[in-house]
């Protein structure tokens, strides 16, 4: 079998990937799979999720994606897949939907949740949040999860604090 | 201001949580600037500028009054060093003599400009806490971005150097002793299972890269689709279960493997008591080793906050520095004799009890 990121040399290393409910199966060859973090010498383990996800990316979402680069400041999407870095702020709207699929890959919710700087907390934001908030509260209550009810039920306080502060 | 002195009080002497398995906790928030490049990408002056542009936030925030600012041109190379070893630094930052960062007295915070983000704030506590630096780090975070323009938008939240620290710009970090599960071979199989809860794991090697002592490190593995709360709440979760299946190991050894054990524990004393010369991957595995006797109380006499503090201050730069040598020439051997030394020193309060 061959290796799934390069294509090339023989698949010695099996590793799965849990994303959410989905299992993703990936056979790695000795160098892909240093490259990405994984090595198994010495008998310590070492892992790096993040450094799989660029393998990820070039075999199954490299297809007509955006091939121009940042106008900004000219980082190409091969080096955004190679590094897993951006290289200024306005990447983030040249590169778009390449970057949620790499992290959609990765099984993870691309839509943010959590803080935003205060500029940002305009009305429209907050009432989004306290409506994402109520539900999961909702949720936890019928799951009868009450950890996490007390810690939603405190973050619903804290935007109303928030929005006060900014009318 | 003179940077804090290495004899000055550190975060690591004092008590955590669960501390016979977490050694230490760290939070970090990435944040950037809109009007720059990222690290890596931009000019040695808007470097420096960004670098000012934070400094200055810090100095007119009024709760940042507690931050003091090392500018690495003016402290020497054994000093900088130190600072990596302490973690407060990474190693290629320190590189640079033109570059400063900001940190609290007991290094329980570190603010550095432009290492990979514009902006990392890291905040520290000992054993299982992540709940605190957070806090902590909230507050500066607030202060700041009073001064400061962070680039962000609403869907991937806190724009990021890394694709993985996108979103809320948080990296959750546990530090944790594992001897037993790595003893007994069900390292792999409990790491894998943190793999799966989408949290990353490393090995934690050394100042010099020979040893890992049975350390591993466990962090969040992306930044974003939780909120700050839920991925502290992740960490945490996963590290209660590795301390569970920690101390379950740990008392099944003590049993079922009693001679052998407890062999290990004092010939690690018996070493590390009169050994002349130690190299720091044979020091980390032997503390490891007393750790784990102290835990299982067969020894006592060091409380595990000083042996947490040996992690730190039995490498290179810290030994050199706390005994008074100044230049920066590698004595070679003369550093192992130095850290034999120290831990002798140790050890002598250390008592046997019997098994």
């Amino acid at each position: 079998m061959k290796c799934d990121v390069c294509g090339v040399n023989d698949a010695v290393i099996f590793v799965q990937q849990i994303n959410g409910t989905e299992a993703m199966d990936l056979h790695l060859c000795a160098d892909c799979a240093r490259k990405r973090g994984i090595s198994t010498s010495g008998g310590k383990i070492e892992f790096s999720v993040s450094g799989l996800l660029n393998g990820l990316f070039d075999q199954k979402a490299a297809k007509g994606l955006s091939t121009s680069p940042c106008p900004n400041c000219s980082l190409s999407l091969d080096e955004l897949q190679s590094s897993g870095r951006l290289g200024c702020p306005e990447c983030a709207v040249n590169f778009a939907r390449e970057i949620q699929i790499i992290l959609r890959n990765h099984g993870q919710l691309t839509q943010h949740q959590g803080r935003y700087p205060h500029r940002l907390m305009v009305g429209s934001t907050l009432l989004k949040d306290r409506e994402n908030l109520k539900e999961r509260l909702r949720q936890a209550l019928s799951d009868e999860d009450y950890e996490s009810a007390a810690r939603l039920r405190d973050q619903i306080r804290g935007l109303d604090k928030t929005e006060s502060e900014v009318q | 201001m003179n940077p804090p002195s290495i004899f000055a009080s550190r975060w690591y002497e004092s008590r955590g949580k669960e501390s016979d398995v977490v050694i230490s906790s760290r939070v970090r928030l990435a944040r950037n600037l809109v009007d720059f490049p990222f690290p890596g990408r931009m000019s040695r002056e808007e470097e420096l500028h960004v670098t000012q542009r934070v400094m200055d936030a810090v100095a007119r925030s009024r709760h940042l009054q507690d931050l003091v600012c090392v500018d690495l041109s003016s402290v020497d190379v054994l000093e900088r060093r130190s600072f990596v070893e302490e973690g407060l630094i990474s190693q290629s930052y320190s590189l640079e003599a033109f570059r400063s960062f900001a940190l609290k007295a007991d290094a329980s915070m570190v603010l550095c400009p432009n290492d990979i983000e514009h902006l990392r704030v890291s905040a520290f506590a000992p054993g299982l806490d992540l709940d605190s630096p957070y806090q902590r780090l909230l507050q500066y975070d607030q202060a700041l971005e009073d001064s400061l323009n962070y680039a962000a938008n609403f869907e991937l939240g806190y724009i990021c150097t890394e694709l993985n620290s996108m979103g809320t710009g948080l990296r959750a970090s546990l530090l944790l002793h594992l001897p037993a599960l790595s003893d007994s071979g069900l390292i792999e199989k409990a790491m894998k299972a943190v793999l799966q809860q989408g949290l990353s794991v490393r090995g934690f090697y050394g100042g010099e890269g020979q040893s890992s002592g049975a350390l591993y490190q466990i962090s969040n593995a992306l930044s974003i689709g939780l909120c700050e709360t839920d991925i502290l709440a992740r960490v945490v979760e996963q590290a209660k279960q590795l301390v569970h299946y920690e101390r379950l190991a740990r008392e099944e050894l003590a049993e079922k493997d009693r001679d052998r054990l407890s062999d290990q524990v004092y010939r690690a004393y018996a070493i590390l008591s009169h050994a002349r010369i130690l190299s720091i991957g044979e020091c980390f595995e032997l503390l490891s080793r007393i750790r784990l006797g102290l835990a299982l109380g067969w020894l006592s006499g060091i409380d595990l906050e000083s042996l947490n503090a040996l992690y730190y201050r039995c490498q290179k730069a810290g030994l050199q520095r706390e005994l008074g040598y100044s230049d920066d020439s590698d004595r070679g051997i003369a550093f192992d004799a130095l850290r034999a030394k120290k831990l002798k020193t140790v050890m002598a309060a250390c008592r046997l009890n019997e098994v």
